[in-house]
């Protein structure tokens, strides 16, 4: 989907990714002297990276309030969290985009146990066809391991695969994929454990 | 690690677990490294599946609004209900000295409780709560936490009894499910501690206390045994 609609974000966001690249290491900078309280810094970090995070609260979330309102909080957990960041360990956006996933995550959840909405209907974003999609931007993570995830996920069963990506990106649990697909609880654990199994032989396999 | 340590690992990175299970999973990251080891490889594999989602343009005025709360010391909150008491989440002696924890502290505390218990909008952020489990078969009681967003202090309904030489340390694992040292709960006092620093506890975080030597863990991890553990959730 994003492939066709975002002609304009793969370049931009291939050159953030990339830790060679002088955007990758404005990036990597900009984080690093944010975890030393530098607020010049903060505000470049924040250019460089919004608009990426704001689109992953906006398709958690689905709906644009919540989502600015999860955006404010992610950047203060930035500011209060780089200095734990550990360049060695995760490239800079991962770290950031892993904050604004599970923020949103938390939101959904929340709110759904607030509304007591558990409606399939409820999990709208997550069905979404366009999840099966190729990453446009994969290189902003690390071309490689985004590829081979892709790579994995797609050999796996179909119902597997869907249930995975409907849990990163929409927040679901074993009970929520088991009510959508009308199957028994068990039923829905066995098909997902089965595909990560299958997901991690891939992955750690060496090609 | 066993496949079904692997796959519980995993699980736990995608949010597949229920509340009770998914609190146990995280208690497990604070005594268990090659799980963390595990669980924080899952997270990054599945960071790429963010990576499909289109950039969307946050609105200008954003970035003023977090410098705004940075400047402040303390996230905003609006004013909410108690869908927690309400919905009947809490077995109701607990529920009672949650209640009466909210409603012990200085006047200045009670009294922003209530003007949010009426539903007026305050400046002030709700206090995030926690029901501390004891592991399974330990027959310890469960432990009410309440967390004040402004003053930074948590507080605890029971008194945690500890040998003579050891103490009771309290432990965060954020959505990173990374576990952070909090401080020690000082001995023979019902537990109330002020996190100090930069560390400001979220409503995605799961809270722990473990027995550690005194002094606290000299690992930076847990190396007693944990005695309860519970995620914060919005009042």
């Amino acid at each position: 989907m994003a492939a066709e609609s975002d002609g304009s974000t793969p370049s931009t966001t291939a050159e953030i990714g990339s830790s060679r690249s002088p955007r990758g290491r404005a990036l990597t900078g900009a984080l690093i002297a944010t975890g030393m309280q530098d607020q010049e810094a903060f505000r470049r970090l924040y250019d460089l990276t919004a608009t990426k995070l704001f689109g992953i609260c906006l398709r958690i979330c689905g709906e644009r309030q919540a989502a600015e309102d999860v955006l404010q909080e992610v950047y203060v957990i930035i500011w209060r969290r780089a200095p734990s960041f550990d360049a060695a360990r995760a490239s800079p956006i991962t770290w950031m985009a892993t904050i604004a996933r599970n923020r949103s995550i938390d939101w959904r959840r929340a709110n759904r146990r607030a509304t007591g909405d558990r409606s399939p209907g409820a999990v709208g974003p997550a069905n979404d066809p366009a999840d099966d999609a190729p990453a446009a931007d994969m290189a902003l993570i690390g071309q490689e391991e985004v590829q081979q995830l892709h790579d994995c996920l797609m050999i796996l069963n179909e119902k597997a695969r869907q249930a995975i990506r409907a849990a990163f990106l929409g927040g679901l649990t074993y009970s929520d994929l088991a009510q959508r697909e009308g199957v028994p609880l068990a039923t829905m654990k066995s098909t997902v454990r089965r595909g990560l199994l299958q997901l991690r032989k891939c992955l750690t396999d060496d090609l | 690690m066993t496949s079904d340590d692997q796959i519980l690992a995993a699980e736990l990175a995608l949010g597949l677990l229920d509340d009770a299970e998914h609190a146990a999973a995280r208690r497990r990251l604070l005594t268990d490294p090659d799980f963390a080891a595990e669980t924080a490889w899952w997270q990054d594999r599945f960071a790429g599946l963010a990576d499909g989602t289109a950039a969307a343009e946050p609105p200008a005025g954003l970035l003023a609004r977090v410098e705004a709360r940075l400047a402040q010391g303390a996230p905003e909150g609006a004013a909410r209900r108690w869908p927690w008491f309400a919905g009947g989440a809490l077995a109701g002696a607990l529920a009672a000295s949650l209640a009466a924890l909210l409603l012990i502290p200085d006047a200045k505390v009670i009294e922003r409780v209530r003007e949010r218990v009426i539903e007026v909008p305050v400046a002030a952020p709700a206090p995030l709560v926690a029901v501390l489990t004891p592991g399974a078969g330990t027959g310890r009681e469960p432990i009410a936490a309440v967390y004040d967003q402004q003053t930074r202090t948590l507080r605890l309904t029971a008194t945690i009894t500890v040998p003579e030489d050891r103490a009771a340390e309290l432990w965060s694992i954020g959505s990173d499910n990374v576990p952070r040292a909090l401080g020690l709960l000082a001995a023979g006092t019902r537990g109330s501690i002020r996190i100090e620093g930069e560390t400001l506890l979220q409503p995605d975080e799961t809270i722990a206390i473990s027995i550690e030597p005194a002094g606290g863990s000299p690992t930076g991890l847990p190396t007693g045994e944990v005695i309860a553990a519970g995620p914060l959730v919005t009042s």
